[in-house]
């Protein structure tokens, strides 16, 4: 087994043991129909009915209106954790097209392909922030800077931070895929990192 | 794959019958609070956007008499949204405050990002373009001129106003920063800013112990094997804590790393590697 083989099979290693987080749901805010870890539910446990999702009302007879994720998610492409769908593939593949303004479908998105890639201690890779990825569906004030402040050095975080909800927690993990999913952010290896 | 990208939300007549779908937006356009409350305004916008469902809501009617369930599951869904959009002009304090709400937190958030425009342009000194500077010239009279509206109580110009002022600082923001890669290096201004960080790495550790280990550490040979390295983590974190509370950053520094090592032979006693 050669380095970079060791370095996939560890992060899938430390992947599975945050999926073990599923089971143990950290943090709980009382009455949050939402929590950041909605998406940690081990897929055996998974009941994406939406009568089900705590979210809806199963009594509101117009629930029958909605279609059922299951069938909804079917043909779009996977992801191996949250709610097992890859959605930034999903929308590169034009199999989704959300409207941007609710107001008005003939808004587009108008992304901004920055990454901001962000040194961390240890020999885990280090992370790299996608804008143009957050930017086709977010606008910035979705973020700036109520979560993050646009400014060099003023966004310590860490990862007991984000499980906890906070930071890229407040998404990932409630309706973004979960930080189970380790190799989706810590993807720039340290070596090739330029300054 | 269907040709379409496919909403979630849908007005599927196949789910509760065309007849039973009609009724349920008829009663939604005619009878609900929230259609009263428009009747009751006297906002002419309002009125016509229930108008437009009441005709959406015809054009369904029409599409049933021919059979034609795909013209009124569209039909109904335009109706839907013509009479939510009425809703939302006579919504009275919720929207309002919703209206406010929004506005402070565009305005704030357009302030942190027109801050940002100006460092980002003092930082491209070799590339200046006079129309960056424009912009936010043009961003300022705009955000005072949202204000004004919204002093008047004209939430809906003043939140145009300011909407149009972030879209053209947004553009500016993209031409200044698209296609670029920053790398915020691992740069500590103090020793006390560095101790803080290892503070969190430690926590950040100890989390998966509590919760992801939590089960293998109750298996009493494994618990037990596991304590070693965790009771030196605890006796470390505590002696790094007191190295700090005499402001001996340095040490207490490393005391934590070597603190975080063992949480982490720990966590691989119970199987699971995780990078160091």
């Amino acid at each position: 087994m050669n380095k970079r083989q060791i370095t996939i099979t560890s992060l899938t290693l430390f992947a599975v043991a945050l999926t073990a987080l599923m089971g143990v749901g950290v943090v709980n805010a009382a009455g949050n129909p939402n929590p950041f870890n909605r998406l940690f539910v081990p897929p055996k446990e998974r009941d994406t009915a939406l009568k089900n999702d705590k979210i809806h009302d199963p009594s509101v007879p117009g629930l029958k209106l909605l279609q059922q994720p299951k069938e909804a998610f079917a043909p779009l492409p996977g992801s191996i954790g949250g709610n097992y769908i890859n959605w930034v593939q999903a929308l590169n593949k034009g199999l989704i097209k959300p409207h941007f303004d609710h107001l008005d479908a003939s808004k587009e998105a108008l992304s901004m392909d920055l990454v901001i890639v962000m040194e961390v201690k240890g020999s885990m890779p280090n992370v790299a922030f996608p804008h143009k990825e957050h930017t086709v569906w977010l606008e910035c004030t979705n973020c700036h800077d109520s979560i993050f402040k646009p400014l060099k050095g003023a966004n310590p975080m860490s990862m007991a931070e984000i499980m906890l909800g906070q930071k890229c927690g407040v998404c990932h993990g409630s309706v973004a895929f979960p930080v189970t999913e380790c190799r989706r952010c810590h993807t720039e290896s340290k070596k090739t990192a330029k300054k | 794959m269907a040709d379409e990208p496919r909403r979630i939300i849908t007005a599927d007549a196949s789910k509760l019958g065309v007849g039973q779908n009609i009724g349920f937006v008829e009663k939604l356009i005619h009878e609900s609070a929230a259609a009263k409350q428009i009747l009751k305004s006297d906002n002419p916008e309002a009125r016509a956007f229930q108008e437009k469902a009441i005709m959406h809501l015809d054009e369904a009617r029409a599409a049933e008499k021919q059979g034609n369930a795909e013209a009124v599951a569209k039909a109904l869904n335009k109706a839907k949204l013509a009479i939510f959009m009425g809703m939302r002009l006579v919504g009275g304090k919720v929207v309002k405050d919703k209206k406010q709400e929004n506005y402070n937190k565009k305005r704030h958030s357009l302030e942190s990002l027109l801050a940002a425009h100006k460092r980002i342009r003092k930082e491209n000194e070799s590339g200046q373009d006079s129309r960056d500077a424009e912009v936010e010239t043009h961003t300022q009279k705009r955000m005072q001129e949202a204000q004004a509206y919204y002093d008047k109580g004209e939430l809906i110009k003043a939140g145009d106003v300011l909407n149009n002022a972030y879209l053209s600082l947004k553009l500016s923001l993209v031409k200044l920063r698209d296609g670029k890669t920053l790398v915020r290096s691992l740069h500590f201004e103090t020793r006390e800013d560095e101790y803080r960080y290892e503070l969190r790495r430690n926590d950040t550790h100890n989390m998966l112990i509590n919760t992801v280990l939590k089960k293998k550490r109750e298996d009493p040979r494994l618990g037990k094997l596991m304590d070693i390295p965790l009771k030196e983590a605890d006796k470390l974190r505590t002696e790094a804590e007191q190295q700090a509370g005499s402001e001996n950053y340095e040490a207490a520094i490393k005391t934590l790393e070597e603190s975080t090592k063992h949480i982490i032979r720990a966590i691989r006693m119970a199987g699971i590697f995780i990078p160091g």
